[in-house]
């Protein structure tokens, strides 16, 4: 994983460097002759599709590094023929038929290609990646299937817990405010929340308008904050609200993306593209090897965000970042 | 009273100075203020924008939460700031959030007159984060789209109050009137500060102009200002020097001038002396050529008289008829001469203006016919048929100064027979215009003579004037004749005319303007004749036209015939028959035939009217068969009593051109007063041939003492006399005359200057008489004085008229007239008064006499004597005065006779105003 976390540094470094374009071609040399050895147990023409919708920068990340750490993982996937496809561009009809004869697993990208694929009535091994909890629903998954699979964007709530519990002094309570996206995990929060041992203050909110005074409640009985990915609740328009009023009450804002922190979040556990794409590769060369693919998963991989500067000012003495990932990663048995 | 102090130049210039600067700081005073307020209006609002919009930014997180306590936290370091009275939050939906309020300040500001400014802004929520919340585009089911604008989470609402405001505005408002106030004033104090130094200059160099107009050239204003004030004050004194000066060479000159003036007004003066006594020299001079004309014309007269009267004297005496011819030629040779020297004299009395016109009623026949009369002779002699034609229209009496029309017309006949050879002369008599009181007569004179060129139509009106010098070399005269007769005409308001062609005759025509009598005199011919009828043959003209009109005027019924149609008429039922013939005829012979004819024809009485003063051819018509014979031109008076006569078979021989009948005064005493021994035994010759005793005195002196000593029936008077005058004498005698009757003074002069006549009048005497001494006119005005007395009747003299000569009339008009001032109403109404007063009068008269009450008497007559002196009533009027005197003399003979008289007098004018005016 450490070699990952410097590859992806050494990538970054390079993507700056003007011989990018160069090493970029080889790669692309690499990946395609790749494509062209086929691997031992599979047949000649195996097809692994990834497909996204829409030119999203992170989606080609991802699918770039998908390749990369594939290449450096599974030498055996050497022999597959890895398409990456915007379905946006072309009709997922079209491509499936194109793609048919090769065809072992389709690797979606986003909510939108995994609406797509869903739909089709394709029996291919379907994973779906980077997708929200709160919109798996859509998929019509099925939990039994090992032909069908998800990775989760969302952090798995006990690694968050366990994260508050990590900087949270003793007897503090932990606030969340649950949206019409967020509120269905309720349960699960709470028993989380229970066997972790914290105390947790929840409000639920079903319109905008109604975050403030939600919120004041909140804060008024707690001492840190949750947030979870609710549209209703975290946007653009109520972020600064939330936080400042947070802030003004002396509690911290624990944020569920590095965006988050960027905008003013204390802090917050996060999956990097990179790790997303070291676990999809991951889940392709298993499934390269098993033919099945595992149950839905959340994020194996994940990073932790601080904003200094929000912990000074709330007078907060956090400790390193990857200090904090580690005792996550030891709470998590890794 | 303000424009005049608006005017004055200190008002004037302190306005220039004030005005301007106050208007331009007034100006900028209310632009500044204006500027200032609107400033202060603006950051105040702009405050309570910015305090507003600071609230809702601090009231973003309280909206936010909802949370009153956090708002009113955060407000209230807006409610601290000044002005702010309120602040409201509301939030999105409008319920207010939290409402903050200075509740204890509110009240008296608001009492204040303060207004409330309400400011709001309204709430949004913090801004949005460039970058999303997610780092993947599917972290969040639904991304929130961002809003196009920012959220309105609410609004604030603060209200500021503009105490402050006002107050501040208050503060430059004032300031800025202080300042404003002040610097008028200042400005005001420095133009009246620079204007001082141009005003007090210019005031003084007006007063001192005010000074100077008012004469006082010494006045100098003080050289102390500068500029053009000083080059003013300068120039003023200079001029003012100048003045000064030109004023004292003015002066000088003035005095000079004056002293000049002095000396000519004394020189003027000593001349006007000079002059006055030149003019009274001059004026003395007049008197003496006055007087040298009154005793010219008597010393010329008196000669005349005697050559004249002795002539006559001559001719009655027996004498051969070649010695008659010569005396005759004497007396006509006399004659003229008078008539030269009249005609001098009467142009010398004019030319001084001293022939004043007398306004006197005058019969107008009597006036024309006389002298036509008079002259007919003289145009008989030269074969011219003379013709009087007076018109109907015209006036019996008129009042006017007939003396001058008769003379204008024996001038203007005159000159006609003079210089006409053949032919005739016709006289008109017309009224031209006629009003109620004034008309204008108007008489012609036409001949048939030699004419009058044109060139000298107007030159001989001009004094010693003829047509031409052949005509003076061959018809002689004085050329005083007709500018005489102008003269005369315009002393008379009237006018003379010409109308003439050489050689064919002239026509001179006289208008003048006279007053109407308004009482017309009864016809002179009244006593007409009843319808005799008459046959009349006449084959001239307009003297038989005027003959034919004198018959009807008479009485006769008249058919005019000639020579042919009467001898075709055969003869008819006329009574009488007329005929005119003319000289011509007579000469002829062809008046023989007429008469023959007639005579053959019928056996009725005759009467020739002939153009013929020759006493030989009226005999000698008479011889031929005339029944009566009377020359023509003839009075009317005179053709009724031939035609009366003859009708009455009387066939008296006329008695027209004989000499005087001398009427028989034997028994009377007679004293004549004259100094000339010539003319004194003259009158003394006629007189004597009446029969009266005659006493000679030579001056007025002798004539009073004869007077004194013995008793006369006549006195004549010369009236110039050596000694005592006859004025003198006349009042000696009228003052003795009071115990006694009046003995009547007949005066006689050779003067012919009114003023004398007046002043003789005025002595007493009681007629007057002109020389040369006419003998009828002698007899006349004797018969007149001595009147019933004179035992044998005279016959009337062919120039006495009622209204001449006659010293005593019964009732004299032409007095009564002078008296009233030629008022004829007047004369009329103290008349009638008088009459009606009269029988009264009268009444006490006869009961004093009865009484013997003389001093009564006395008094009675006097204030009968006050009326008859005003009436007009000159008989009555003595009679009243020599009673008066005799009442108080106490005379009882005296007064019985005169009281008779009175009562006579008195009875002769009750009759007359009873006939004038029937009851």
């Amino acid at each position: 994983m450490k070699t990952n976390r410097r590859t992806n540094t050494r990538r970054w470094r390079l993507a700056k460097h003007p011989l990018w374009d160069y090493l970029h071609f080889r790669e692309f040399l690499v990946t395609a002759l790749l494509t062209l050895i086929p691997l031992p147990g599979l047949s000649t023409s195996q097809i692994i599709l990834i497909l996204h919708h829409g030119n999203s920068s992170v989606y080609e990340n991802i699918s770039s590094t998908i390749l990369s750490d594939l290449e450096s993982i599974c030498a055996e996937c050497r022999t597959l023929q890895i398409k990456h496809l915007d379905i946006d561009d072309t009709p997922i009809d079209e491509i499936l038929r194109t793609y048919k004869p090769g065809l072992k697993l389709i690797v979606t990208i986003g909510v939108k290609a995994a609406q797509l694929i869903s739909k089709s009535e394709t029996t291919i091994p379907k994973l779906y990646t980077l997708i929200p909890k709160s919109s798996a629903v859509s998929l019509n998954l099925d939990e039994t299937s090992n032909r069908v699979s998800v990775i989760y964007l969302d952090q798995p709530i006990t690694r968050q817990l366990n994260l508050i519990k990590l900087i949270m002094r003793d007897n503090q309570v932990l606030g969340v405010l649950l949206g019409p996206a967020t509120t269905a995990s309720r349960m699960q929060l709470e028993s989380a929340a229970k066997n972790i041992g914290v105390p947790l203050l929840l409000e639920s909110v079903t319109k905008e308008g109604d975050v403030g005074p939600a919120l004041r409640r909140v804060l008024d009985g707690s001492d840190m904050l949750l947030a979870l990915p609710d549209p209703v609740i975290y946007n653009r328009n109520t972020i600064f609200n939330i936080l400042l009023s947070s802030y003004h009450n002396q509690i911290p804002v624990v944020g569920f993306s590095a965006s988050y922190v960027k905008a003013g979040a204390m802090l917050a556990v996060h999956s990097t593209p990179s790790d997303i794409a070291m676990h999809i590769a991951e889940s392709i060369r298993q499934f390269v090897f098993t033919g099945g693919i595992r149950s839905p998963e959340y994020p194996r991989y994940f990073s932790i965000e601080i904003n200094r500067n929000v912990a000074r000012s709330l007078n907060i003495n956090l400790p390193e970042s990857t200090e904090l990932k580690q005792h996550l990663e030891q709470l998590e048995g890794k | 009273m303000i424009f005049r102090r608006l005017s004055r130049i200190k008002t004037r210039s302190l306005l220039l100075g004030i005005l301007p600067a106050a208007i331009m700081a007034l100006t900028l005073t209310v632009y500044i203020i204006n500027a200032q307020l609107a400033n202060l209006n603006q950051s105040f609002q702009e405050r309570g924008k910015a305090i507003a919009d600071h609230s809702a930014s601090l009231s973003i997180y309280g909206i936010f939460t909802g949370n009153e306590e956090i708002l009113r936290s955060a407000l209230n370091t807006i409610m601290e700031q000044a002005d702010v009275v309120s602040v409201t939050v509301t939030d999105a939906t409008g319920s207010v959030l939290s409402h903050l309020e200075h509740v204890d300040e509110q009240k008296p500001l608001s009492a204040n007159n303060t207004s409330i400014s309400s400011f709001s802004s309204p709430v949004f929520s913090l801004f949005i984060p460039s970058e999303k919340l997610a780092d993947y585009p599917d972290q969040m089911e639904v991304e929130f789209q961002p809003l196009e604008t920012r959220l309105q989470i609410g609004s604030v609402t603060v209200k500021l109050t503009d105490a402050r405001l006002q107050k501040e505005q208050h503060r430059i408002v004032q300031n800025s009137l202080l300042m404003l106030a002040t610097g008028i004033i200042i400005t005001g104090l420095i133009a009246i500060g620079l204007s001082q130094s141009i005003i007090r200059p210019l005031v003084r160099l007006t007063q001192s102009v005010i000074r100077m107009r008012h004469g006082d050239f010494n006045v100098r204003v003080p050289e102390v200002s500068t500029g053009e004030l000083r080059s003013l004050e300068v120039g003023f004194n200079a001029m003012a020097d100048t003045l000064q000066h030109s004023q004292d060479t003015l002066q000088q000159q003035i005095e000079q001038a004056t002293a000049d003036l002095t000396q000519s007004m004394e020189a003027i003066e000593i001349q006007n002396v000079e002059l006055d006594l030149a003019r009274k020299s001059a004026l003395r001079a007049s008197k003496v050529k006055s007087d040298f004309l009154a005793n010219m014309s008597h010393e010329i007269r008196t000669p005349m008289n005697g050559v004249i009267g002795f002539s006559r004297l001559l001719l009655k005496s027996k004498l051969s008829e070649e010695q008659k011819d010569l005396v005759r030629t004497i007396e006509k040779s006399a004659i003229n001469l008078l008539r030269i020297i009249n005609n001098i004299l009467d142009y010398s009395k004019l030319e001084h203006g001293k022939l004043e016109p007398e306004n006197a009623l005058f019969n107008i026949r009597d006036c024309f016919e006389n002298p036509v009369i008079l002259l007919a002779p003289d145009a008989h002699a030269k074969g011219i048929e003379l013709t009087l034609l007076i018109y109907r229209d015209v006036p019996e009496q008129l009042i006017g100064d007939e003396t001058r029309i008769r003379q204008i017309l024996m001038n203007l006949l005159g000159n006609a027979i003079k210089f006409t050879q053949k032919g005739e002369i016709i006289v008109r008599v017309m009224l031209e215009e006629e009003t109620e009181e004034k008309c204008v007569l108007h008489f012609t004179v036409t001949d048939t003579g030699i004419g009058i060129a044109n060139k000298f139509r107007e030159k001989i009106f001009t004094s010693f004037q003829q047509g031409s010098a052949a005509t003076s070399r061959m018809y002689g005269g004085t050329g005083l004749g007709l500018s005489i007769c102008r003269k005369l005409a315009e002393s008379m308001n009237g006018d003379i005319e010409l109308d003439s062609t050489e050689g064919e005759g002239s026509c001179f025509r006289v208008a003048l303007g006279l007053t109407k009598s308004q009482e017309q005199k009864s016809d002179t011919s009244s006593i007409t004749l009843s319808g005799e009828r008459c046959i009349f043959i006449d084959s001239y003209g307009y003297s038989g036209l005027s003959l034919q009109h004198d018959l009807i005027a008479i009485g006769l019924e008249v058919r005019k015939t000639d020579m042919d149609g009467l001898v075709k008429s055969g003869p008819d039922e006329s009574d009488l028959v007329v005929l005119g013939v003319t000289n011509n005829q007579i000469k002829s012979g062809a008046a023989e035939t007429m008469i023959e004819t007639i005579n053959s024809f019928f056996k009725l009485p005759l009467l020739v009217i002939a153009s013929t003063s020759e006493r030989s051819e009226i005999e000698e018509l008479e011889r031929m068969g005339a029944s009566r014979c009377i020359s023509k031109p003839c009075t009317r008076a005179v053709l009724h009593r031939a035609i009366t006569e003859l009708l009455a078979g009387d066939k008296k021989s006329p008695d027209t051109s004989g000499p005087a009948a001398v009427p028989d005064y034997s028994g009377r005493h007679f004293l004549i007063a004259e100094d000339n021994p010539v003319n004194l035994q003259l009158i003394s010759t006629i007189l004597k041939e009446s029969g009266a005793e005659i006493t000679e005195v030579k001056n007025g002196k002798e004539a009073v003492e004869k007077v004194r000593r013995e008793a006369f029936d006549l006195i004549v008077m010369d009236v110039h006399m050596p000694v005592m005058d006859g004025r003198e004498a006349t009042s000696v005698i009228r003052s003795m005359d009071s115990d006694r009757k009046q003995t009547p003074i007949l005066a006689l002069t050779a003067d012919v200057i009114p003023e004398h006549r007046e002043l003789a009048f005025d002595a007493g005497i009681d007629g007057y008489l002109v020389k040369p001494i006419d003998e009828l006119e002698l007899w006349g005005i004797i018969h007149k004085l001595l009147g019933s007395k004179s035992r044998v009747g005279s016959r009337s003299s062919r120039f006495s008229t009622d209204s001449e000569a006659k010293p005593f009339r019964t009732r004299d008009i032409e007095a009564a007239l002078k008296i009233a001032g030629g008022r004829s109403k007047l004369m009329e109404t103290l008349f009638n008064r008088f009459i009606e007063e009269l029988p009264g009068q009268l009444e006490s008269i006869r009961r004093c006499a009865a009484n013997r009450d003389w001093p009564g008497l006395a008094k009675v007559v006097h204030r009968l004597h006050g009326a008859t002196a005003i009436c007009g009533v000159p008989a009555m009027n003595r009679l009243v005065e020599a009673l008066e005197k005799a009442a108080h003399n106490g005379h009882e003979n005296e007064i019985t006779g005169l009281l008779n008289e009175l009562e006579r007098e008195a009875a002769l004018l009750l009759s007359e105003s009873t006939r004038r005016s029937p009851p």
